[in-house]
């Protein structure tokens, strides 16, 4: 729907680390971060976290000081994709940002919800509720960058990260905005992977290799006008919905067909679940190299697929070619998008 | 300045609150100026100081089962979202989105809340796994849509109060633009203990009447509802203008100076070519707290201070993510049968604010030109104009 724009800068905050360079390296390489556990209810699911202490620049923040994860790997990511941008303090002041989550703060949500069975409805922490707000951690950003633009949340399955790159787009088509923010992110708790393992996507610690390792961190991207040696996102068709795998496989196939590319890289989303063999047939490339993102940084949901771009970004820059993102999200949504070097 | 682009209009209407199911119910309650506010039974309250809310008249489970029987089991929030979008659709049974933008903040947050208590008490959870789809906030309207027989890419926007606003702006460029012929847009909330908790706990609440800018006002009341716009380029009802602005001031608390709102309202105005001056209505984000009414009646004073002005929170409490839309379809209801609602329980405002209320009973003038605002947490200000030819 909108017209190619450009990524002028690019960040992350990973299990990894936050060097888009070497966490790079390592997604090529397959490697993953150390597994912690987490723990609910006699259950137990591994999952990888982000070292607190490799984000000094949000924790300094005063508007995070009462905040839960969420809000610092947002900030963290935003901060370093609009470095890399290179926008001027006006510019940041006038960016537009769009925020994308699946699950928001839900480790204040569940910590509120349990004030609440313990201590009763009446007696709930003013300090934890606003920050189980989906749109806090847009609000913080903003805050941050001194934007008083349009800041936007946006929730949804793993999709939900095209999502906001497609509203991003039509911001910049419409001249609205001459800069767009877009920040995904994810924070690991235990009640969500209590959620989601009940559709066999988490692995519980107890169980097969079935399903992915759950994940937290964020990642962002600038949009903004044409750039020399700039990667170009030249379609991005959003979440589109399926209530079956064989509608998922058409969705994508589909997609496909209509944005005809020969990529030279693909980054796929759905390793270690059902839909991964599904999704590799939709894309029709066998001969073209795959990188399973979610293989290295495990199952971020709006993060990973996040991070898919921003790791696409990064090969086509790299390399002056094409790379293909293709996400198939675990409730209801399939989206792609092309990267290419314009 | 105003950019150039394609008319947007609202071709469908779907509204439910606690005022009726459907928009014609929903319309003759406003003229009347009734209010349902009740006390709460879905959920525990115990401990709270306000103990009210306004809900549904009745629960939205039978005539949600009448469109779609297996729809029983579904959230109330999705049952909800059901039934005003068949109503949107009813007489446009051919309408295709290239896009569904949706506003909310809670999802189906009471089968969340289900899971969480199940989880905690170490129960099983091997049959929970309905309970976890339906807390995501897309399932209620993936679920409705299709049943209704769409297929369209869904977004979700969750920027707090405002996110009902937002969503009709996002169609609204989107439309005008022309990177979009045919939109759905709305957004929908349900009463969930967390949240009624939240509020309560942060003494937005009143345990009282809600009252809209009255000197007295001591808080707001919540409510549930939905509302969805068939939106196209052809109709009666034209949304001209969209505006929205960040006010970073605090997560939760406004700036006092009201340069948000002031803002948002400007940029709609501006949008629309639209002097302050020839907007007749202003269906004002009300919530009855302190800090939002004195900031808003602020804003309101600075940019369009003839206009006149109300608040249908007494009447549907506070709605949430679903408010901007809930009360965008006011502000269409008006447009089309020529009336403003009233602002319940007001005697009389702060020092020194002198808008034009339109107080405890509606008022027969048939605007031409109404704005409506939404404010939230995290500093989300939007205001959207429509208008009628």
């Amino acid at each position: 729907m909108s017209a190619p724009s450009h990524i002028l800068g690019t960040g992350w905050v990973t299990p990894h680390g936050r060097s888009v360079h070497d966490v790079c390296e390592k997604l090529s390489r397959g490697e993953t971060p150390p597994c912690e556990t987490l723990e609910f209810a006699d259950n137990a699911w591994p999952c990888y976290r982000v070292d607190p202490s490799s984000l000094p620049e949000t924790q300094v923040f005063p508007r995070l000081r009462r905040s839960g994860h969420l809000s610092h790997f947002a900030l963290g990511a935003a901060i370093n994709a609009v470095d890399a941008a290179g926008l001027t303090e006006e510019e940041k002041s006038q960016m537009t940002i769009v925020f994308a989550t699946s699950d928001g703060g839900v480790t204040y949500t569940r910590r509120f919800f349990a004030e609440l069975g313990v201590r009763g409805p009446g007696a709930g922490s003013p300090l934890l509720f606003p920050e189980t707000v989906y749109n806090a951690a847009a609000s913080h950003i903003a805050a941050y960058f001194k934007s008083h633009r349009e800041a936007t949340a946006m929730v949804g399955d793993a999709s939900v990260a095209l999502s906001a790159m497609a509203a991003g787009r039509e911001q910049l088509s419409s001249d609205l905005t001459k800069h767009v923010l877009i920040v995904a992110a994810n924070e690991c708790d235990a009640i969500s992977a209590a959620g989601y393992s009940r559709w066999n996507f988490l692995r519980q610690s107890s169980g097969g290799p079935e399903g992915n390792i759950f994940s937290e961190g964020a990642a962002a991207i600038v949009l903004g006008p044409a750039q020399l040696g700039k990667p170009v996102i030249t379609w991005c068709q959003e979440g589109r919905p399926y209530f079956s795998s064989q509608e998922a496989f058409n969705s994508l196939q589909e997609i496909f067909t209509c944005h005809d590319m020969l990529p030279s890289l693909i980054f796929a989303s759905c390793h270690g679940t059902a839909l991964q063999e599904l999704e590799a047939q939709a894309i029709n490339h066998p001969s073209v190299e795959r990188i399973d993102v979610k293989k290295s940084l495990g199952e971020g949901l709006a993060f990973t697929a996040m991070a898919q771009v921003v790791a696409a970004s990064h090969h086509v820059e790299m390399t002056s070619k094409t790379a293909l993102v293709s996400v198939c999200g675990f409730a209801s949504g399939t989206a792609a998008a092309g990267v290419s070097f314009k | 300045m105003k950019r150039e682009g394609f008319p947007v209009a609202i071709s469908g209407l779907g509204c439910a609150c606690s005022l009726g199911f459907h928009v014609s119910q929903v319309a003759q309650s406003l003229r009347s100026g009734s209010a349902h506010v009740v006390p709460v039974d879905l959920f525990s309250v115990e401990g709270c100081q306000a103990r009210t809310a306004a809900q549904f008249p009745d629960s939205p489970a039978e005539l949600a089962a009448s469109i779609h029987t297996p729809s029983r089991r579904w959230s109330r929030a999705a049952q909800s979202v059901l039934i005003v979008l068949a109503e949107a659709l009813q007489n446009c049974e051919t309408f295709q989105p290239d896009v569904v933008i949706v506003g909310t903040t809670s999802g189906g947050m009471d089968l969340g809340e289900a899971f969480y208590r199940r989880a905690a008490d170490g129960g099983n959870l091997d049959s929970a796994s309905r309970r976890v789809r339906s807390y995501l906030p897309q399932t209620p309207v993936l679920d409705a849509l299709r049943v209704l027989g769409i297929r369209a890419p869904v977004r979700v926007v969750s920027n707090a109060c405002a996110s009902g606003t937002n969503a009709l702006g996002m169609a609204w460029h989107l439309v005008r633009s022309g990177q979009a012929n045919r939109v759905i847009a709305g957004g929908y909330d349900t009463l969930a203990q967390l949240v009624f908790a939240g509020f309560d706990c942060l003494k937005a609440s009143t345990p009282e009447l809600c009252r809209p800018f009255d000197a007295g006002r001591s808080g707001l009341v919540l409510g549930e509802g939905a509302a969805f716009f068939l939106i196209e380029r052809e109709g009666a009802i034209k949304i001209t203008g969209y505006g929205s602005a960040t006010d970073t001031h605090h997560l939760t608390q406004p700036h006092p100076s009201g340069s948000g709102p002031a803002t948002a309202m400007r940029r709609a105005l501006e949008a629309a070519s639209c002097e302050p001056d020839a907007v007749d209505y202003i269906n004002a984000h009300g919530t009855g707290t302190p800090q939002n009414d004195a900031c808003e009646a602020a804003a309101i004073q600075s940019v369009c201070p003839k206009a006149a002005v109300s608040s249908t929170k007494a009447m549907t409490g506070h709605t949430l993510g679903a408010a901007g839309a809930i009360e965008a379809a006011f502000c269409a209801i008006s447009l089309q049968q020529g009336f403003l609602p009233p602002t319940l329980n007001f005697r009389g405002p702060d020092p020194g604010v002198s808008l034009d209320f339109v107080v405890n009973a509606s008022r027969e003038s048939p605007p031409h030109k109404v704005l409506s605002n939404s404010f939230g947490f995290g500093g989300a200000n939007a205001s959207i104009l429509l208008e009628v030819e």
